[in-house]
């Protein structure tokens, strides 16, 4: 936590001096004068699910689904995702993997929206009384909105607020947009500044911090002014700092040290210092979420550079189309178009026109020739140590540059190449026009890659290793078990027989109970209506396979009794088969049906004798396979209810069991294929409501 | 977007700042130089393709740089400039495979390849590096392009010989019958010569009128000066390196005069130290190369200071002329250390977990 000391100097307005730093050219004037504009709405809006470099969470939405503006289109599981949610009304046309706002241009998933026009709210609620809330309720509220950092690292700003409860004594807006040409922010404050209090205020009352500080570079005269002057209307205890102008001012890190004197490394978090940052756009945002109730939809992109026929500021719709931008706004030349998504240091080159934009993505440049980064090839370092004049985690870019080129990991840990905020200024001065920053981004990738990789070795080994494990064990049960009954049968005459025994009888005996069973089964399932019958016809898409499960429907509709009971569980049965997208689930499923109609059909009447039963479904039976199977299959069912015979038995146990007691590896493979589709259909359906 | 000078343009700078010395050079010591340049870039540049094809690099991107040229530069400079060619080829081959390319080319190498290849000449060839002739103006019409030509393809006693012909100057003369058989560069016999007052004793000196004769290693170190300046104030050199060789030069010549007096051993005057041989060469040019050289500023005054005192070192107890140049390459060595020593404290391991 800060000492007195240092609260004291911040407070008085001491402003720390980071190292490095450069001055490059701003090219704010072609924007900092506009107005935000509202960009028409797009006919095509593609929403990545995922918008941080955090996971992302459920789509709840289907295709065909009318969306209101608003509406959420994921629903999060787990903490650090956000959802997402409908940036206009609309039909939902396709949900499925796109161009991902990324530099890689990978696909991800993405929900796709056609809207109607109509811009129609869900409706929402606002709290303009955001005290009468818990600060951790506000903080639920902020990750509920969807709301990313929006400064561009795009930390959920829901979880960074609550992670800080507690623990705050100097809250950080950040205004100082400090990358060249952005503008959005500036306009913002110029703008919206109220909006903006009114957002530092909620942070305030969920972080409780004794000094807000609000830093401006010195370039944004308006916006401190307007800021100041909201600031007084809402009397509200913020402190509007204007800082000298020096890129990456507005970094995180740098900034911290700017205000406060204080240097978080890599390793350790703001937190752990009382320090807390937002931005202003997330500040904006957080006002709208809470007093407005309106949840992260589109944020204020810069849309500018010399290819751009008219440079402004403009509100852009979640998932809203690079190329509907530039149809909008209009290229000067269309030929060779590069546009860079971010800043023109910490930003990337568009993969494609289909890129959509994102929460983080505040700004959008179409360079022309004069601007464009020097391109191709550059030449050999010369260690002239620029690079290490200029950075501001004080590294030593061009040894970092070498160890990347090597992919030295150990060296470039050594050289703490995590301390890296790929500010891009090394790149900047680098006498011989070295990439670097590039570079840094291309061994990164490689490292998550071999990470990724590495984990997934991991993974199918332990996965390995557990499925022997269990192979053993199951063995071992089975010997076990083969052996005490044998022991059993030659000791005593016990109806605990098992079919391996060879008590003729016994295994008639249970057969006799596995049929009767079986045909209440049947009756129950007709009962319950054509439907369900007719459920595995109509998802097999295979002919025979369907001709057969009609047949054995009309089967157990001719076979029709007055059946009594009524038994839900039946449905859970038969469902697999409807369910299963894996053939060869599906064809079990089917074989298992047919089993059942075999015997049911040889049990046509309600008495009959039992060994004729018994071979009937094997005698009937043309493939042999399959005979095999059902026998096996009607054993296994027969072993598990003669176990509890009489008893209204739970069905999924029944469906479970064979694979434990099944001495014949075809039908236990069966049956996990089966048990397996269950669970598949019934998570599904769990997660249809 | 603006950014800082590129690779590129700081070497031609360096060549530009480097033009007057040449110019100095070539009126003082003949077109002997000129020679060596035209051969050396040709034979170095045609080396550095070859290596960048064999590196799969394009050679045009790799030779773009102009780093090559700025070492083929300081290497005709700082051989004599009447010496055999196979031996001038064979030490710039020497430094641009070997020290340059071996050490993974620009950038990665430890030493500065022109000083290197300097040296290995002095080391394998040492009889024939003193083919210098005494400074002259005269020199321009004995040495004119096609002589010096002719001059450059004799072996290297041949080369000696005729310079004994060739010296009808009055000064060398009187040389002569000093030292009959050595045409060294003047400050290799600055022992012997020590009361040759035209070429090396020039602050003290009692006429006023100056003149190629009578500074010429005075008159060349100004030329560096000015092109070092000139690099300076356009901002392509830092003002560091300079300043701190310079002053360890002069310091550590002051402590080793009081020394001298003391116990009684020839010593260089301290001022003439900053004048002597290639002490500006070296102030401006061959310490501030900055691939050879620390990035920091404390690391670069550091290395600087070292050069500076190895220098006047080498120069009062070493056998061979010209310290600059080992005493760079000593400097250089001692690089990796200062950039371990110097390096940047990580982020964060100053912030205050109060
Ligand atoms: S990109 Fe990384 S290495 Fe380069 S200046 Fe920024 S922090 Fe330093
Ligand atoms: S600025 Fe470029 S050339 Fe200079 S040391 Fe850094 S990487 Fe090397």
């Amino acid at each position: 936590m800060i000492s007195e000391k240092v609260l004291k100097a911040v407070t008085a307005g001491k402003i720390w001096s980071f190292h490095g730093g450069i001055h490059p050219e701003m090219h704010k004037e072609t924007t900092s004068g506009c107005l935000i504009e509202e960009l028409e709405i797009p006919n095509i809006l593609i929403v990545p699910i995922r918008q941080t470099s955090l996971s992302a969470g459920e789509i709840i939405v289907r295709e065909g689904d009318r969306v209101l503006k608003g509406q959420p289109l994921t629903k999060i599981f787990a903490k650090g995702q956000i959802p997402v949610h409908a940036p206009t009304s609309g039909t939902v046309k396709s949900i499925g993997f796109y161009t991902a706002c990324h530099p890689s241009g990978l696909k991800d998933q993405a929900v796709v929206i056609i809207p109607d026009g109509e811009d129609e709210w869900l409706e929402h609620k606002g709290c303009s009384n955001f005290t009468d809330l818990s600060p951790e309720e506000l903080a639920d509220h902020v990750t509920e909105a969807g709301i990313a950092g929006m400064g561009g690292a795009g930390f959920p700003a829901g979880y960074k607020l609550k992670s800080a409860i507690g623990k705050t004594e100097i809250l950080i807006i950040n205004g100082c947009e400090c990358e060249p040409y952005l503008t959005a922010d500036d306009a913002l404050m110029r703008e919206k500044s109220d909006e903006i209090t009114d957002g530092i205020r909620i942070i305030q009352h969920i972080l409780k911090p004794k000094l807000t500080i609000m830093a401006i570079e010195a370039n944004k005269p308006e916006a401190a002014e307007a800021m100041r002057k909201s600031i007084q209307k809402a009397q509200a205890h913020i402190e509007v700092r204007v800082l000298p102008v020096r890129y990456p001012t507005g970094a995180a890190r740098p900034l911290i040290y700017t205000l406060t004197g204080i240097e978080v490394g890599y390793d350790s978090r703001s937190n752990d210092f009382g320090v807390s940052m937002h931005n202003v756009a997330s500040t904006y945002a957080i006002k709208r979420a809470v007093i407005d109730g309106e949840p992260c939809v589109e944020r204020v992109v810069t849309v500018t550079g010399g290819n751009f026929c008219k440079n402004g500021n403009y509100v852009l719709k979640n998932g809203t189309l690079l190329k509907h931008l530039i149809n909008k706004v209009g290229l000067k030349n269309n030929k060779a178009v590069h546009i860079i998504i971010g800043g023109p240091m910490m930003g990337f080159s568009a993969p494609s026109m289909d890129t959509p934009l994102i929460k983080t993505s505040g700004c959008v440049i179409a360079p022309d020739a004069k601007e464009l980064p020097m391109a191709g090839d550059y030449l050999n370092c010369i260690k002239c140590g620029r690079c290490q004049e200029v950075c501001p985690s004080r590294l030593v870019p061009y040894m970092l540059l070498s160890h990347s080129r090597a992919e030295n990991i150990e060296g470039l840990k050594n050289c703490n190449f995590k301390d890296c905020i790929q500010c891009g200024c090394c790149t900047y001065v680098c006498s011989s026009g070295i990439p670097l920053v590039m570079e840094f981004r291309k061994v990164l990738a490689k490292i998550k890659k071999m990470k990724d990789e590495e984990k997934s070795k991991r993974k199918s080994q332990e996965l390995i290793a557990f499925r022997t494990e269990r192979t053993e064990r199951e063995k071992a049960e089975r010997q076990a078990r083969i052996e005490a009954i044998k022991q059993k049968t030659l000791s005593s005459e016990t109806t605990e027989s098992k079919p391996q025994t060879s008590d003729l009888k016994n295994e008639q005996q249970a057969k006799a109970v596995a049929l009767a069973k079986a045909k209440a089964k049947a009756m129950q399932q007709v009962n319950a209506g054509e439907k369900q019958n007719l459920d595995p016809a109509v998802s097999a898409d295979d002919p025979a396979a369907r001709a057969k499960a009609i047949a054995l429907a009309k089967a157990k509709t001719r076979q029709q009794a007055d059946a009594v009971e009524k038994q839900n569980q039946e449905k859970q049965n038969q469902d697999p088969a409807v369910s299963a997208d894996d053939p060869v689930a599906r064809a079990k499923a089917i074989a298992l049906a047919k089993a059942k109609a075999r015997m049911q059909q040889a049990d046509a009447g309600e008495k009959q004798n039992q060994e004729k039963q018994n071979q009937d479904p094997a005698v009937s039976a043309e493939d042999p396979v399959a005979r095999a199977k059902a026998i096996a299959l009607a054993k296994a069912k027969a072993r598990m209810q003669q176990a509890d015979a009489g008893e209204k038995q739970n069905q999924e146990k029944q469906n479970q069991d064979p694979a434990v007691s099944a001495e014949d590896p075809v039908a236990r493979a069966k049956a996990i294929a089966l048990a397996k589709a269950k669970a598949r259909m019934q998570q599904n359906k769990e997660l249809d409501k | 977007m603006h950014r800082g000078a590129s690779t590129q343009l700081i070497m031609f700078m360096v060549l530009v700042a480097l033009l007057p010395a040449v110019i100095v050079h070539v009126i003082s010591f003949g077109w002997g130089l000129v020679w060596n340049l035209f051969f050396c870039t040709i034979w170095a540049s045609l080396l550095e393709a070859a290596v960048y094809k064999l590196r799969r690099r394009s050679p045009v991107a790799g030779l773009r740089d102009l780093s090559l040229q700025v070492t083929v530069w300081l290497y005709c400079l700082a051989i004599p400039p009447y010496l055999s060619l196979w031996m001038t080829l064979l030490g710039i081959t020497f430094a641009v495979l070997l020290v340059k390319h071996a050490f993974g080319g620009l950038g990665q190498n430890t030493f500065n390849p022109a000083m290197a290849g300097f040296i290995f000449l002095l080391i394998s060839v040492p009889s024939a590096m003193g083919g210098w002739v005494v400074p002259s103006t005269r020199n321009l019409e004995i040495y004119n392009p096609e002589y010096s030509l002719q001059m450059l393809l004799m072996d290297h006693s041949d080369i000696k010989k005729q310079m004994i012909i060739d010296t009808n100057n009055e000064t060398l003369k009187k040389i002569k019958e000093t030292d009959g058989a050595t045409y060294a560069t003047p400050l290799n016999n600055f022992r012997e010569l020590f009361d040759y007052r035209g070429v090396v004793r020039y602050i003290d000196r009692d006429t006023s009128e100056i003149s190629i004769e009578s500074h010429g290693t005075a008159i060349l170190a100004t030329a560096y000066i000015a092109g070092g300046l000139f690099l300076i104030a356009t901002g392509f050199i830092n003002f560091i390196q300079p300043l701190f060789f310079i002053l360890s030069v002069y310091l550590t010549g002051l402590i080793i005069n009081m020394i001298g007096l003391k116990y009684g051993f020839n010593t260089v005057n301290n001022w003439e130290h900053l004048f002597i041989g290639s002490t500006m060469a070296g102030a401006f040019f061959i310490i501030t190369d900055p691939v050879s050289s620390p990035t920091t500023a404390k690391g670069k005054a550091l290395s600087a200071a070292i050069i500076g005192f190895f220098t006047v070192i080498i120069r009062t107890f070493g056998s061979y002329p010209d310290a600059i140049a080992f005493a760079a390459l000593l400097g250089n060595s001692f690089n990796p250390v200062i950039n371990k020593m110097l390096k940047p404290k990580r982020f964060g391991a100053g912030g205050r977990k109060a």
